[in-house]
């Protein structure tokens, strides 16, 4: 009886429930544990989805063949599927969730402070060192099929910043998106844990206490206005393949900052923005289905994404600790780790362990220019890789 | 899968040489534009008391 109907029981491998349980874990780490509830729920939630068998969301027509997980160069089929072809391999929802960000954005520390601009760019270490790394992986084991395209989208994990990966990715090695992404979002979620205890032992408990003057210098409106039209302009010129990024952060910020469009400022730092993170956890999540994640490239993706973080975290302490030997005023060198672009976790991370080293410093202010500064500077890391190899 | 080692050089080598470079010209170019608009308006408000 109803033999013409099929239940997915039969059809759940050990491969899905594996990943359901992923899925449910993510799920327990947002809900439960408050742990980027944002970017964790509905990743997770999508990774049980896709992992019940016959759900048809991610599937894609081949040669005339329906296939159930998403297949470059085939034709999206299912809902997940089609949100993906549409709004990330067409490159609109990672750039324009920066639009989004601009809009949230407040540059005034990175403004008041420019000079944190350089900590933004050292901790682009990470991204680099991770690049050469994944190459060096490649190398000793072809079977990753890791060359210079995959090294780059995997190096550039260690910016943190996830809609840059995925936009990356998607330009220069697509078969690795599943990967990276997640690796990027996982990351940016675990930023409380990867980054303090690279930073203490970076530092000394001296170097950690180091008091900064809560105050920046007042920054007038006129320089908040200019400062996207010039920000936009001097990094389009100079690295022209970082305009779609750069580009919406700018105008997403130009939106708030002139006062005029706070109809259109409010929407893309609200209900804009939501829709898509919705639409991308969505997504992402929808790429860990057993038969694509549980390979050994996906979890040498995540060792080598780690690494990417720590180094870029590293890098950025030390080149705060190398402009204090060259400045007056001191700066405090845990704020050099915040250069990576996870905004705001990681100016925060650098907040409470200032206040845990001397409870007199209010750190948060000045990690956050960094914390911008790493933002802009994974853009320009991410257009200067497609400039070179895309 | 062989690896360009001397074209990996190149994209890591000047590819993060550029990071720091565009990042430099960034921060140089907001801190004259703050150094300008302080400059003009305090010249303004000179202006101001002269007239007064």
């Amino acid at each position: 009886m109803l033999g013409f109907f099929q239940t997915g029981f039969g059809s759940l491998t050990w491969g899905s429930i594996v990943m359901i349980f992923l899925g449910c874990v993510l799920l327990y780490l947002g809900i439960a544990k408050k742990m980027e509830p944002l970017l964790l729920v509905p990743i997770g939630f999508g990774t049980v989805l896709v992992n019940l068998p016959f759900g048809g969301l991610m599937e894609c027509i081949v040669a005339g063949k329906v296939v159930e997980s998403y297949a470059i160069g085939g034709e999206p089929a299912g809902l997940l599927s089609r949100i993906f072809y549409y709004g990330i391999a067409w490159e609109i929802i990672p750039c324009l969730i920066f639009l989004g960000l601009g809009a949230m954005t407040d540059f005034v520390p990175l403004i008041a402070n420019p000079k944190t601009l350089i900590l933004g760019a050292g901790a682009q270490f990470g991204v680099y060192f991770a690049f050469f790394m994944a190459l060096l992986i490649g190398g000793l084991w072809p079977d990753l099929h890791i060359g210079i395209k995959e090294a780059c989208s995997i190096g550039i994990i260690g910016g943190a910043d996830g809609p840059t990966t995925i936009y990356l990715t998607n330009k220069l090695a697509p078969h690795f998106i599943g990967a990276t992404a997640v690796a990027a979002y996982t990351y940016m979620a675990l930023v409380p844990i990867i980054q303090p205890p690279v930073i203490k032992l970076l530092t000394t408990k001296k170097e950690r206490e180091i008091y900064m003057k809560p105050q920046l210098r007042p920054v007038s409106k006129t320089e908040e206005i200019l400062f996207p039209v010039i920000t936009a302009a001097i990094i389009i010129l100079l690295v022209p393949k970082s305009a779609p990024l750069i580009g919406m952060f700018m105008f997403g910020n130009l939106l708030t900052v002139s006062g005029v469009t706070d109809r259109l400022a409010d929407t893309a730092a609200n209900a804009f923005i939501n829709i898509l993170t919705i639409l991308l956890g969505l997504c992402i999540g929808a790429f860990l289905s057993a038969e694509a994640f549980l390979q050994v490239k996906s979890l040498a993706v995540f060792g080598l994404g780690v690494v990417a973080f720590a180094a870029s975290t590293a890098f950025g302490v030390v080149l705060a600790k190398l402009m204090n030997l060259f400045s007056k005023e001191k700066i405090n060198p845990m704020i050099g780790a915040a250069g990576v672009s996870a905004v705001p976790m990681s100016a925060r991370v650098v907040q409470k362990m200032g206040q845990e080293a001397n409870p007199r410093n209010f750190l948060l202010m000045h990690a956050m220019g960094p914390n911008i500064a790493g933002v802009i500077g994974t853009a320009v890391a991410a257009g200067i890789f497609l400039g070179m190899v895309g | 899968m062989g690896v360009d080692w001397g074209f990996a050089g190149q994209i890591g080598g000047f590819g993060f040489g550029l990071v720091f470079v565009v990042l430099i010209i960034l921060a140089l170019a907001i801190w004259l534009t703050g150094l300008i608009l302080s400059r003009i308006t305090t010249g303004k408000g000179e202006a101001g008391d002269k007239k007064k």
